[in-house]
């Protein structure tokens, strides 16, 4: 299920560096986030998902979730709220914001680039949220109003993650 | 920039889907008929249900605060709440079916529902 690389093979080692150095990087981004005030409560970058969008484009699925939820427990620990609702709607569209990024892999690199790739993501993630929300918090269909709003911010906020991520991944030579 | 320039015809066609799905979903909430009641409810339990023709001012007990509530024109509208963000305030007033306004810190829910008030017992039953 690996994705191919244009580095070759891909040495235990390297591994065993860069999915901690993603985690780490995508924590930080994730606190800092968290200080920025947010005038709506759908308005937020998603810097941090930049971190498990260039684990997926390294690796694939399993250490892209895994740097995706690592990132969301070290961030949840330094801002104080682990285990909180915030954590546990951040932790459910982490995982889902990678699943549909990796399905959108899938469809091959030749037609999708990482900005689709991530804006995919970022719709998955917020829709996932907003199941998670109904479901455990709010208990109601309410909630679904707010998802067109989030829709529309996430095709904006996710195009411009994905053109970062592209970035950094080009600079690190790890794909053409 | 270069990666805009770049950006293949898939990816466009995503966003540009993305954003008119989403502002399809804003214009059909849009032509919802207006609804006759309120539902507030604390977690998933219905706290009350409020009569949107008569205009009132209903004080609700939150999770971490009161919660007060005022009825005008067949709308309904948070005019304060002690919560941080006050997202439930700036939410603004509400009268078509379906829509909300939600506090989260307060745990609490305020929808309108379809039909006219009929009255406390229909709220029990």
């Amino acid at each position: 299920m690996r994705q191919p690389v244009s580095i070759n093979g891909i040495l235990k080692v390297r591994r065993l560096t860069i999915i901690p150095l993603l985690s780490a990087g995508g924590a930080v981004i994730f606190v800092f986030e968290s200080m920025i005030p947010q005038p709506l409560p759908f308005a937020k970058l998603g810097l941090s998902n930049i971190a498990p969008l260039i684990a997926l484009y390294i690796f694939g699925l399993p250490e892209a979730l895994a740097v995706g939820w690592l990132r969301i427990i070290i961030g949840g620990l330094f801002s104080g709220s682990l285990f909180s609702p915030a954590f546990i709607l951040g932790f459910s569209g982490s995982g889902a914001a990678v699943l549909t990024m990796y399905a959108g892999l899938l469809l091959g690199r030749e037609r999708l680039s990482p900005v689709g790739v991530s804006v995919l993501g970022a719709a998955g993630h917020n829709i996932a949220q907003v199941i998670t929300a109904g479901l455990l918090f709010v208990g109601h269909h309410a909630l679904w109003n707010i998802l067109p709003f989030m829709l529309l911010f996430a095709a904006f906020t996710g195009a411009f993650v994905g053109i970062i991520a592209w970035e950094i991944l080009e600079r690190m030579k790890l794909i053409d | 920039m270069d990666k805009i320039r770049r950006m293949k015809k898939p990816d466009w066609a995503l966003m540009i889907g993305l954003i008119l799905l989403s502002l399809t979903l804003m214009g059909w909430n849009l032509t919802r008929p207006q609804g006759g009641q309120a539902v507030v409810l604390l977690g998933s339990s219905v706290l009350r249900i409020i009569d949107l023709s008569i205009d009132s001012v209903y004080i609700i007990q939150g999770k971490i605060s009161p919660v007060t509530l005022a009825v005008k024109c067949n709308s309904i509208s948070v005019i304060e709440s002690d919560c941080p963000l006050k997202l439930c305030v700036h939410r603004g007033a509400v009268k078509r079916t379906g829509e909300s306004i939600i506090c989260l810190p307060n745990n609490l829910a305020v929808y309108i529902k379809k039909g006219k008030y009929r009255g406390v017992d229909a709220a029990a039953g």
